[in-house]
């Protein structure tokens, strides 16, 4: 599959522009969301309804289809940790208020998970296929994974992104990522995704997986880069993300490699893994480097392994 | 290459395994029963979270009710299948509250009185309530969670299906679940949607939809899995389709856009005719929208040969994202048993497409049903199973 474009919002100055992931310093605490002048893409109207994870996800994918044709687009997939979860908290709060007072729909409407991808069909007027997955910090992957099948069943414009809004309350950082103190963060990514080869597209995603309860992980690591055809020495750049320090140290087996913890630059988030694929697109697309090919391996959760194979057509 | 269902499993208000299921099915039992906490008609599994506890063996009392209802489901489904060295196997399973009820535990004690004691047995997310299940069955590797509202289940099935027919996978447990919690039992108030009676799908005089709960799981395995299981084929499916209506974030376009779609291009994969279809069970929630819409849908793809159609959410109550995974096993019985599940207490059709649902149990002949799932967001899912010749 190949990467078009792509677009991210996040807590730190990605939006709209180009060559900048490689020279983002690591984020400080108390961080906040650099956000773009989302009136430029959705009407005032709509954006007083919307929480975060829909502001930002429709934004980058609208700007990632700038200069697309919308009307060749079979698809809008998205991979979300935890969904609407600002407005999932702020509807059982309201349950819990009660009291005698009617309680208001419009949070309980647009808290399911799907109402991001939802809503892109509707400003889009797009009725093709569309599905979103909620599988933790794999959710992205999976959603990479359903292009992976469309392409193969004759897809040839897919949009997929990954966000994720925060409410701490909703998820247990400590006992979920091994870890007590976390540096969160919240942002999305999103890309245009064309099943073939053209001008403006040439940065393919050779490979994705993601392994939940991995038994092994250097070899999945190993068997990925044996069945996609490459070599350690191959990758320029590896991007990971290990709060818990689970992962075999990745400077032993790539050696020719710059490594980047990538989730000390975007703050912890569950679908955080689309902004490394963000990262690697914006290196290979725009950098000035000698770099080919880069893998990206999440295990922000241990046990849970996502890897993605991006190189130069 | 053949895609056959070989498990079946589900616990819903009208059962709580297959064998239950089926008894209620060829006898009308509805699981709607009034609630007087709520005051509103639900079809919950009668068994609380300790019961369903003890009953899985399970020796700690902290999972949520999502991955409880579905490890028993998925329990049934699995049966005597094992892991086994040469067969890629994986889960992928579908809600939209994921670990609700332990969630509004913990908030409504953070309300009473602080946050800071965070529940360690905190599970709201949806991927971990999967998780457990897919760890209680022994499977790991490729493992997903679909959520898209009522079309969750359905999408989940289809999903597995495109992995075994990528060559991704040779075998894979697909369905849903989602509990009963006051998040969605309010939700669904505040939206208007409920008949405060018992739901009346597709009746001229309906007026809302009832809420239900429930698990439903199907093994999928391609012959090379087969060769190895030995497992009996219980149906195949022959094609899907996943539309959007992209007509309004929670109703229906009255001509039923989507639904359309969906239903057009699943007969369209699998190479069948519309006069192919022996039965369709529908989406038919009850409410006013969805079922003039899915009517008109139904009129706009089979026009005047309209099949021998039914809801079965009178029985079973809306089950949310598991609803296209309950449904989807009605469906196989309704093959397996060459049975049409009747729509209960429908006396008068829907005046503008006046399409009536079979509202009678009786034998035919089944050999390929549909089954329509329609979600907020305007997900439209339509499936289609088929006898194994």
């Amino acid at each position: 599959m190949y990467i078009r474009s792509a677009a991210t919002i996040s807590h730190q100055p990605t939006f709209g522009k180009q060559d900048v992931f490689a020279n983002l310093p690591e984020l400080s605490r108390n961080s906040q969301l650099i956000e773009p002048e989302y009136r430029d893409y959705i009407p005032a109207m709509m954006r007083r309804r919307m929480s975060n994870a829909m502001k930002m996800g429709v934004t980058c994918a609208l700007k990632c289809l700038e200069g697309a044709q919308t009307d060749v687009l079979d698809g809008i997939i998205v991979g979300t940790g935890l969904g609407l979860g600002v407005n999932t908290a702020k509807f059982v709060e309201s349950v819990y208020h009660k009291h005698e007072r009617t309680i208001s729909p419009t949070p309980f409407s647009v808290s399911t998970a799907n109402s991001i991808a939802g809503q892109l069909s509707l400003m889009l007027k797009n009725h093709g296929y569309n599905n979103t997955h909620t599988q933790s910090s794999l959710s992205f992957e999976q959603a990479l994974i359903d292009a992976e099948l469309g392409f193969a069943e004759g897809m040839r414009s897919l949009v997929v992104g990954g966000t994720d809004e925060l409410d701490e309350r909703l998820f247990n950082y400590d006992v979920r990522l091994g870890v007590k103190d976390v540096n969160l963060g919240i942002g999305a990514s999103f890309f245009h995704l064309l099943s073939e080869e053209t001008a403006d597209s040439g940065i393919v995603i050779s490979a994705v997986e993601a392994h939940t309860a991995v038994p092994d992980v250097q070899g999945a690591i190993d068997a990925l880069l044996e069945r996609s055809g490459h070599q350690p020495s191959d990758i320029g750049l590896l991007l990971y993300s290990d709060p818990a320090q689970r992962l075999p140290d990745p400077a032993a087996q790539f050696k020719q490699a710059e490594i980047v913890d990538y989730n000390s630059i975007c703050g912890t988030y569950l679908s955080n893994s689309a902004f490394a694929l963000a990262y690697a697109f914006d290196v290979l697309k725009y950098g000035k480097n000698n770099i080919k090919a880069v893998l990206i391996c999440n295990q922000l959760i241990p046990g849970n392994l996502g890897l993605m194979l991006i190189r130069k057509a | 290459m053949n895609v056959y269902v070989t498990g079946l499993g589900i616990i819903s208000s009208i059962g709580n395994d297959v064998p239950s299921t089926l008894r209620a099915l060829k006898n009308d039992i509805t699981g709607l029963k009034f609630n007087e906490n709520f005051e509103l008609y639900l079809g919950e599994v009668p068994k609380s979270n300790t019961d369903l506890t003890a009953e899985l063996g399970l020796d700690t009392d902290d999972r949520s009710r999502t991955s409880l209802l579905s490890m028993v489901a998925a329990r049934e489904a699995w049966g005597r299948n094992k892991a086994h060295p040469e067969l890629r196997t994986g889960l992928i399973s579908a809600t939209s509250v994921g670990g609700m009820d332990r969630l509004e535990e913990y908030f409504w004690r953070g309300m009473d009185g602080s946050f800071d004691d965070v529940d360690p047995f905190l599970k709201f997310e949806n991927g971990q309530t999967t998780e457990e299940v897919a760890a209680y069955l022994g499977i790991s590797g490729l493992v997903g969670t679909i959520s898209t509202a009522c079309s969750s289940g359905v999408n989940a099935i289809i999903q597995g299906f495109r992995l075994i027919r990528a060559g991704k996978l040779d075998r894979v447990i697909v369905g849903g679940c989602d509990p009963l919690a006051k998040f969605d039992i309010k939700g669904f108030d505040s939206l208007g949607v409920y008949d405060k009676e018992l739901c009346r799908p597709f009746d001229a005089d309906r007026n809302g939809l009832n809420l239900g709960e429930g698990a439903a799981f199907l093994v999928l395995e391609n012959e090379a899995s087969r060769e190895i299981t030995a497992n009996n084929t219980l149906a195949t499916i022959g094609g899907w389709a996943n539309t959007t209506d992209a007509y309004h974030q929670t109703a229906s376009s009255p001509d039923g856009i989507g639904a359309t779609l969906a239903m057009q291009n699943a007969l369209k994969m699998a190479n069948l005719e519309t006069r192919d279809i022996d039965y369709i069970n529908a989406h038919g929630t009850g409410t006013p929208n969805n079922d003039a819409s899915e009517s008109a849908a139904f009129r706009n793809v089979f026009g005047s040969e309209v099949p021998p159609i039914s809801s079965t959410k009178g029985h079973t109550g809306h089950t949310l994202a598991a609803a296209g995974a309950l449904e989807s096993v009605f469906s196989v019985l309704s093959i397996l048993h060459n049975a049409i599940w009747p729509n209960l207490r429908h006396k008068k059709a829907i005046p503008e497409s006046g399409i009536s649902p079979v509202t009678e149990f009786a034998y035919k002949k089944v050999r390929h049903v549909m089954s329509n799932s329609f979600g907020f967001g305007g997900n439209c899912s339509t499936i289609l199973f088929s006898a194994t010749e």
